[in-house]
C-alpha cells in the first residue's frame, strides 16, 4: 500500500511544508495588503496633488499602474514557474503557474480597462492605439492562451506542459513584440498625443503610488496562496476517490 | 541484458505502474500481460524510450538507456498499433521514407525483398489510404525484414498481429522463429495465443498490481 | 561517425522529399488555402468599399491579413496527421535529432506555400491597385515573412499536438506571435509607397526571421516529445 502511493505520499509531502507555511502567511499577507491598499486610496483619491494638464483623472494612475506592473511581472514569475516545472517536474510549480494565470489576466484586464477610463478624459476616446495599451492587450492574449492551452486536453496534466513551453516561448517573444509595437506606434505617431506617463511624477503621488504597489503585489500573493492551496485540496481529494475506487475493486 | 530496474511511471495523480523489477530475457522472447488499462502500451514505449522515467532505469548492457538514447534507438524497431504510415504515400514510398529516417540506405531492390518477406510486393505500389486495416498492418511489420541487414537487437510490437489473415500470421511466424534463431529479442503484448511457440519469458503487470495491493 | 554531419544533411533532405510528396498528392490544400486569402481580400474590399484611396491605403495590409489568416488553418494538420499515424513514434527511435527534422518539414511547409502564392501575387496586386514599383518588395517581405510565420506557426501547430479542439486554438495561440512580422512585413512596403527608406524594416524582417529561424525547430522538437510521451 504504501509502495504504490509513495508517489503520490512523495510529492505531496512538499505540498504539506508548503501549505504549512504558507497557513501562517496567509492572514498578515491579507492584512497588511488590505490595509496598505485602503491607504494608498485613501491618499491617492483625497490627499494628493491634481495633475496640472490632467486634473483629476491623474488619479486612475494609483491603479493604472500597479495593475500594469502585475500583469508584466506576474507572466514573467508564470514563465519562471513553468521553467522549474519543465526542468525538475515539480507537480508544486505547475499548479503555481495555474494560479497566476487568472490572477494575471485578470490585471491586464484591469490595466485595459483603466487604461481606457483614463484616455477618455485625456484623448476624448475610450480606446486609442497607445503602444503601451497594445502591448498590455497582446499580453493578455498570451495569458488567455495559457489557460486554454493547459485546459485544452482529456486530462489536464497532458497539457500542463505544452501549456509551460507555450508560457516560456511568450517570454522569449514579449520582448520582441513590445519593441515591435513601439516601432509600429513611432511609425504611425499620430498628431502629438499626451503619453501615459506624461506627468512627471510628484513626491506626493510617489507615496499612495508605493502603496498601491506594494499593497497589489502582497494581495496577489495571498490570491495565489488560496488558489493554490484550493488545488492542492482538489488533487487530494482526487487521490482519495482513486484509493477508494481501487479499494472496492480488490 | 535488459533489465527494468525500479521502473515508476504515473500520470498525474494515477500510477500506472510502480517499482516494476524484470530482467528480460536477451535474446528471448519476451510477453507483456496484463489487463486493458494495465500499461502494456505505456511499458513498451518506455522501453522504447518515448516516455521519459520518473523514477527508475532501463538497462540495456549495465546502462542506463536513457543517457544512451542515440546507441539505444539504432537498436530497436518498434510497430503498435498506430502503424506510422501517411495515408498519402504509396506502401513502397513509406517504407523507403521510413528506411531514410532510420539513416539506413535504401535500394529499390532491398526493399522489394522486404515487401516480399510478407507477401507484399504486389501491393508496392498502392496507397495506405487505400489499404485494409491488415494490410497496413502487414506493411508496417515489413520493416522487422531490415532487422537482419542493419543489425537490429530488439523488436518492440504491440499487438502485432492485429487484423492480420492467417496466411501472414504464418509467415510473420516465420520472421518470429527466424529472428529469435539469430539471437534477436523480442518484446511484445499480444493477446494471439498461436502467435509463438517458443518459450518466452512473461512480465506479468497484473500480478504485480495484486502483489501491492498486498 | 565522421559522416554524422552528411548524414544529417541526408535526412534532412529525404524528409523534405517525403513532405512534397504528401503535400504534392493533396495539392487541392494548396487551392483551398489560395482561394481563403482571395476571400479575405474581397470580405476586405466589399466591407471598405470600392474606393481606390481608401483599397490604396490599407491595401498592403490587406495582402499580410490575407497571407497570416490563409496560413493557419492548414497548419495543424501538417504535423496532426503524422502525430495519429505514428510517424512521430517512428521518428522517435531515429538517432537523428528531432530539431533537423522539424526544421526540414517548416522549409518544406514555406516552399509549398509560396509557390503557389507567388503564383498568385499578380492578381492580388491587380485586385489591390498596388503599384508596380512596390511589386518586387512585396513578394520579397512576403517570402521571408511567410518563413517566419511557418517557423512559429508549426510551434503552434505542435503546442496543439493531442489537444481537443486544437483548430479553434491555433489563431490564438500563432496569432499574438506573428505581430512583429506583420509589422515590419508591411513597414517595408509602406515604406516603398511613401517612397522612404524601407531597409530598416527590412532588416528587422530578416533579423527577427533568423531568430525564429534558430529557436523555433528547437522548441516544435520539444513539443513534440513531450506529446510523444503522454
Amino acid at each position: 500500500m504504501l509502495e504504490r502511493h509513495s508517489f503520490v505520499i512523495n510529492w505531496l509531502a512538499n505540498p504539506n511544508r508548503f501549505s504549512k507555511l504558507t497557513n501562517k502567511l496567509q492572514i498578515p499577507l491579507l492584512s497588511i495588503s488590505t490595509i496598505m491598499i485602503l491607504l494608498g486610496l485613501y491618499y491617492g483619491l483625497f490627499d494628493s496633488p491634481k495633475d496640472y494638464q490632467q486634473g483629476d483623472a491623474v488619479r486612475i494612475m494609483y491603479v493604472h499602474v500597479p495593475s500594469a506592473w502585475l500583469a508584466s511581472f506576474l507572466f514573467l514569475s508564470l514563465a519562471i514557474s513553468c521553467v522549474f516545472y519543465l526542468v525538475w517536474k515539480h507537480p508544486l510549480a505547475d499548479l503555481i503557474s495555474n494560479s497566476i494565470a487568472p490572477i494575471g489576466a485578470v490585471f491586464s484586464i484591469l490595466t485595459l480597462v483603466t487604461g481606457s477610463l483614463w484616455g477618455k478624459p485625456m484623448w476624448g476616446t475610450w480606446w486609442v492605439w497607445d503602444a503601451r495599451l497594445t502591448s498590455m492587450l497582446i499580453l493578455f492574449f498570451f495569458y488567455l492562451g495559457y489557460i486554454l492551452l493547459s485546459n485544452a486536453f482529456e486530462r489536464k496534466i497532458d497539457g500542463s506542459k505544452s501549456a509551460s513551453v507555450l508560457a516560456i516561448v511568450g517570454i522569449i517573444n514579449l520582448p520582441i513584440i513590445k519593441f515591435s509595437v513601439d516601432w509600429w506606434h513611432t511609425l504611425h505617431q499620430p498628431s502629438s498625443i499626451l503619453r501615459m506617463d506624461g506627468p512627471s511624477i510628484d513626491k506626493e503621488m510617489l507615496l499612495p503610488l508605493t502603496l498601491m504597489m506594494v499593497g497589489f503585489s502582497l494581495f496577489s500573493l495571498f490570491l495565489i496562496i488560496i488558489n493554490v492551496k484550493t488545488k492542492l485540496l482538489e488533487k487530494k481529494c482526487e487521490a482519495l476517490i482513486l484509493k477508494l475506487n481501487l479499494k472496492e475493486f480488490s | 541484458m535488459l533489465q527494468l530496474d525500479s521502473v515508476s511511471i504515473n500520470r498525474g495523480n494515477s500510477v500506472i505502474f510502480s517499482n516494476l523489477k524484470a530482467t528480460l530475457n536477451t535474446p528471448g522472447l519476451n510477453l507483456i500481460r496484463g489487463k486493458n488499462g494495465s500499461g502494456k502500451t505505456t511499458l513498451l514505449r518506455t522501453i522504447a524510450g518515448f516516455i521519459p522515467i520518473e523514477s527508475g532505469k532501463v538497462i540495456y548492457n549495465r546502462k542506463d538507456i536513457t543517457f544512451r538514447k542515440n546507441e539505444w534507438v539504432k537498436k530497436i524497431i518498434y510497430v503498435d498499433s498506430h502503424n506510422g504510415l501517411s495515408e498519402d504515400l504509396t506502401v513502397f514510398e513509406n517504407l523507403e521514407a521510413w528506411l531514410n529516417m532510420k539513416g539506413w540506405s535504401s535500394s529499390k531492390q532491398k526493399v522489394t525483398e522486404a515487401l516480399k518477406s510478407l507477401d507484399m510486393d504486389k501491393y508496392s505500389n498502392i496507397y495506405i489510404s487505400k489499404c485494409s486495416e491488415g494490410l497496413k498492418k502487414r506493411a508496417a511489420l515489413v520493416r522487422l525484414y531490415f532487422s537482419y541487414i542493419f543489425e537490429v537487437k530488439f523488436w518492440l510490437l504491440d499487438e502485432p498481429s492485429n487484423g492480420l489473415d492467417q496466411a501472414s500470421i504464418l509467415l510473420f511466424k516465420k520472421m518470429i522463429t527466424n529472428f529469435l534463431q539469430q539471437n534477436g529479442t523480442i518484446i511484445l503484448t499480444t493477446h494471439d495465443k498461436n502467435l509463438f511457440n517458443e518459450k518466452h519469458n512473461v512480465i506479468n503487470l497484473d500480478l504485480l498490481k495484486e502483489l501491492r495491493a498486498k | 561517425m565522421t559522416s554524422s554531419n552528411s548524414s544529417w544533411s541526408f535526412v534532412f533532405v529525404t524528409h523534405l522529399k517525403r513532405d512534397f510528396l504528401i503535400n504534392f498528392r493533396s495539392l487541392i490544400d494548396l487551392v483551398s488555402i489560395i482561394s481563403f486569402m482571395f476571400l479575405i481580400i474581397i470580405l476586405f474590399i466589399l466591407g471598405v468599399g470600392p474606393f481606390k484611396e481608401k483599397l490604396e491605403i490599407i491595401g498592403n495590409a490587406i495582402i499580410w491579413v490575407g497571407l497570416i489568416l490563409s496560413i493557419i488553418p492548414s497548419l495543424e494538420k501538417t504535423l496532426q496527421k503524422d502525430f495519429e499515424n505514428g510517424w512521430f513514434d517512428q521518428l522517435a527511435t531515429s538517432s537523428i535529432p528531432l530539431e533537423i527534422v522539424l526544421l526540414s518539414r517548416s522549409i518544406s511547409y514555406w516552399l509549398i506555400v509560396m509557390i503557389p502564392f507567388l503564383f498568385a501575387a499578380p492578381l492580388f496586386i491587380i485586385l489591390l491597385n498596388i503599384e508596380l514599383k512596390a511589386v518586387p518588395w512585396l513578394l520579397l517581405t512576403m517570402t521571408i515573412g511567410s518563413l517566419a510565420i511557418s517557423l512559429i506557426g508549426l510551434n503552434g501547430a505542435s503546442l496543439i499536438l493531442g489537444a481537443k479542439r486544437g483548430n479553434i486554438l491555433l489563431p490564438i495561440l500563432i496569432i499574438p506571435l506573428v505581430i512583429p512580422i506583420l509589422i515590419f512585413g508591411v513597414g517595408v512596403n509602406e515604406a516603398i509607397k511613401m517612397e522612404a527608406d524601407p531597409i530598416s524594416n527590412l532588416l528587422l524582417l530578416v533579423a527577427f526571421t533568423l531568430i525564429y529561424l534558430v529557436i523555433s525547430p528547437f522548441i516544435s522538437a520539444l513539443l513534440i516529445r513531450i506529446a510523444i510521451a503522454r
